[in-house]
């Protein structure tokens, strides 16, 4: 349901939201721009490894990360599937 | 010198890191360079975000293709799934002038244009197109052909026209003068994709049924070519050994064999870190 929809039917129920199994690959997206977080122990054996200690990918330039949040809001998906800005976690 | 913007993707950079260390030194002796496609992101992936939201699937994957537009470089993925995604995205854009448009205006606000100059390759596509196979034949300083694999493409290179993407696998291996075990259902899934219906039809009824006729043909380690099929086939082994059931057959990527094979240690590129611990191979080293 779209924002415009919301205000004008207040009373309606809300969209279910994601599958529970999609939650936690798209949180990740919208956190990191990736699915899984990049662990310590993980920034660790990259070194050990002779690699960046983070990847040059999102996990390193957070602007891709706004990118990907950009995009969310574009299709209207944060109200669609209920994800809450402030406290970072879906809301249904 | 072959150029290539390197997708990492997301399992292999934050998960398994020991498929890009030996990617990267098997690039360092194959005369690929490798440029890192910075501020990447997830490709993204395709059995979730497509099934959710075709529209943010196709503009994601756009704006991945767009930064190595700008590169001006074809892209190498070391990722069965990235590898659709970032493919099949491209192809229909390619092919769908509306579409292009319609994404290209949203990319537009984050100031990016897909063009669609650079192509997406598979590094198994890069290594037998590019490099070639007698390259690899000829930096093998390793003999492995004491060692018997299985070899498990993953259902998306078998997607590749002519199936040549699951074809290129074999030649590979058999370039490497490895033993390639014959087991009958190498075209079936590893089910991984299956866990987000059931974990337990995934673990029991696809996974346990490959690795059955894995060790039944008498494999000593199986091969993949993806990090969703890596991570499966470790996750069964180790939910099967809690409930009595002992496979011990290693995981290991193409990578991480070719690196052995071009004469790479295995704690060098970090086959010590495997969940399955690949003690065939480091013990061939230690002897």
């Amino acid at each position: 349901m779209s924002r415009r929809e919301l205000k004008l039917y207040p009373l309606r129920k809300p969209v279910k939201g994601l599958p529970n199994q999609f939650k936690s690959p798209t949180k990740g997206l919208l956190s990191y721009g990736h699915v899984p977080r990049l662990s310590g122990f993980l920034q660790r054996t990259r070194t050990k490894l002779g690699l960046d200690k983070t990847p040059p990918s999102a996990y390193q330039f957070k602007d891709a990360v706004k990118d990907i949040q950009e995009i969310f809001k574009v299709f209207n998906l944060d109200a669609k599937f209920g994800w809450d800005w402030k406290k970072k976690r879906f809301k249904f | 010198m072959a150029k290539y913007a390197l997708f990492l993707g997301c399992y292999i950079p934050a998960m398994q890191p020991f498929a890009e260390a030996s990617f990267r030194k098997i690039a360092s002796l194959i005369d690929l360079d490798l440029i890192d496609i910075k501020g990447a992101t997830c490709c993204p992936v395709p059995e979730i975000t497509r099934l959710m939201d075709y529209d943010s699937w196709i503009t994601i994957a756009a704006r991945n293709l767009a930064l190595a537009d700008e590169m001006k470089n074809d892209i190498v993925v070391l990722c069965n799934g990235c590898w659709e995604t970032l493919y099949e995205a491209r192809e229909q854009l390619l092919h769908n002038e509306d579409l292009k448009n319609k994404v290209n205006l949203n990319l537009k606000l984050l100031g990016k244009t897909f063009t669609g100059e650079s192509e997406v390759k598979h590094y198994v596509e890069v290594l037998v197109e590019d490099i070639g196979l007698d390259k690899l034949k000829e930096n093998v300083k390793v003999d492995l052909s004491d060692i018997k694999v299985a070899i498990h493409p993953g259902c998306k290179l078998y997607k590749s026209e002519g199936e040549k993407l699951a074809n290129y696998m074999f030649d590979i291996i058999n370039a490497l003068g490895v033993k390639i075990i014959d087991y009958g259902i190498e075209r079936v899934c590893c089910g991984y994709p299956l866990m987000l219906a059931s974990v337990d039809k995934a673990i029991k009824e696809r996974s346990k049924w490959k690795l059955d006729e894995i060790k039944n043909a008498g494999a000593d380690l199986i091969v993949v070519a993806c990090p969703a099929c890596y991570d499966q086939f470790e996750k069964a082994q180790l939910t099967l050994k809690d409930e009595g059931l002992e496979y011990n057959l290693p995981v290991l990527h193409l990578s991480e064999l070719i690196a052995i094979a071009l004469g790479f240690k295995p704690k060098e590129i970090g086959i010590d870190l495997h969940g399955i611990p690949c003690q065939i191979l480091i013990d061939k080293f230690e002897r």
